[in-house]
């Protein structure tokens, strides 16, 4: 089990050493290289290769970005398997809930919280 | 000095984009959160209901929460200064955008400075994310 | 500095779990098997079940190793109901699990089988 601690951190560092290359060489912006990565995640599960990838590298695959484009897909598929092809409007958001949630949610708590710095 | 020996002249004195040592920072620091991250999950597998499954959404929860704490005291803009990509890849990297913004923009109010602002630099993450994973789900969907 | 003593309390805490020693199951499963690094299984009258972690490589393909065993052993004893699992929260379980196997428990643990949410879709 602690062997999956080391995955992690060597699939983890991999993923961001391609995003530093796209930054560095192919000289794109941050935000590029942030919706390249989510939409290559919605390729890889839409190819059934992300979840794959998850028992491998544990965090390594579910912390990166690429993650959210995988669940956005998963939710959407998972959906339209019980409600037809509405169900990937309705699934979309079921398994990302998490990562937004939490992000608009501790946005508010950190906008209360804390003071700007200009 | 005409315009091509000033060309030349400026490259000879212009610093050397340092790739390697932006690539090593990233590695070392996406690595590092990500390798605490399977330390939270393994945390959560261990003492809480989760199944390997299931132990993402909880993981990513507690990776913005200290996301947050991070980007409140400051601290996480210095990291990211270093880190370069090793920081934005990760999805503490979304959490940081969406807090920074949210606490940069209070002083012009809650509805128009934090509302208005909160998803400036993580809108085309979830813009594109959505609607790549709309087009690529239909496209499963009509081809089986 | 307190977060990296949590976390290396928690490091201390996850190595002191010593695994149990396997069983003539479990190491005639891993002989027969050698891409599982751990297995932790169940035998009752009625039930068989498995849980495992395969070797980090192999990982990519766990539940389909998961399933094969499944299908394997169900072979082997026919009399028994035949439940895998590669999920490592599976291993946890059986490993806290108290005997006897009450029917909550066998529920909870029969949760973890992939193959069996494959069966329902």
């Amino acid at each position: 089990m602690l062997v999956s601690i080391l995955v992690s951190f060597i699939v983890g560092g991999l993923i961001c050493v391609c995003g530093q290359l796209i930054i560095d060489v192919f000289k794109q912006t941050p935000a590029f290289m942030l919706s390249l990565f989510v939409v290559i995640g919605s390729i890889l599960d839409g190819l059934g290769l992300y979840e794959p990838f998850i028992d491998f590298a544990g965090a390594g695959a579910t912390v990166p970005i690429m993650s959210f484009g995988n669940a956005l897909v998963h939710g959407a598929l998972e959906e339209a398997e019980q409600s037809g092809i509405i169900g990937v409007i309705i699934g979309m958001f079921q398994l990302t809930s998490a990562g937004i949630t939490s992000a608009i949610v501790f946005g508010m708590i950190g906008a209360l919280l804390f003071k700007p710095k200009s | 000095m005409n315009n091509k020996l000033f060309h030349t002249v400026a490259e000879k004195h212009n610093p050397p984009r340092p790739l390697l040592k932006n690539c090593v920072m990233s590695f070392i620091f996406g690595g590092v959160i990500c390798a605490f991250g399977q330390c939270i999950s393994l945390f959560y597998l261990y003492f809480f209901d989760f199944s390997e499954e299931t132990v993402g959404d909880p993981t990513v929860a507690t990776l913005i929460l200290i996301t947050m704490l991070l980007t409140g005291f400051g601290v996480y803009d210095k990291i990211a200064q270093i880190a370069g990509a090793g920081t934005m890849v990760p999805v503490t990297g979304f959490g940081n955008a969406v807090i920074a913004s949210a606490i940069e923009h209070k002083s012009e109010g809650y509805v128009l400075g934090v509302g208005g602002n909160i998803f400036k630099l993580a809108g085309s993450v979830i813009l594109f994310g959505v609607f790549a994973s709309f087009v690529i789900a239909l496209i499963k969907l009509i081809l089986t | 500095m307190r977060f990296l003593y949590l976390c290396l309390a928690t490091l201390v805490i996850l190595t002191s779990c010593a695994p149990s020693e396997d069983t003539t199951f479990d190491t005639s499963l891993k002989q027969q098997y050698p891409e599982l690094d751990t297995v932790e299984s169940i035998i009752t009258d009625d039930v068989i079940y498995v849980a495992m972690i395969v070797t980090p490589l192999k990982q990519f393909v766990e539940q389909q190793i998961a399933e094969d065993i499944k299908n394997d052993l169900q072979k082997k004893y026919p009399a028994h109901e035949v439940y895998t699992s590669s999920d490592m929260k599976a291993v946890i379980e059986v490993r806290r699990v108290e005997q006897p196997l009450s029917t909550d428990a066998l529920d909870k643990l029969k949760s973890y089988d992939q193959s069996l949410e494959k069966e329902d879709e």
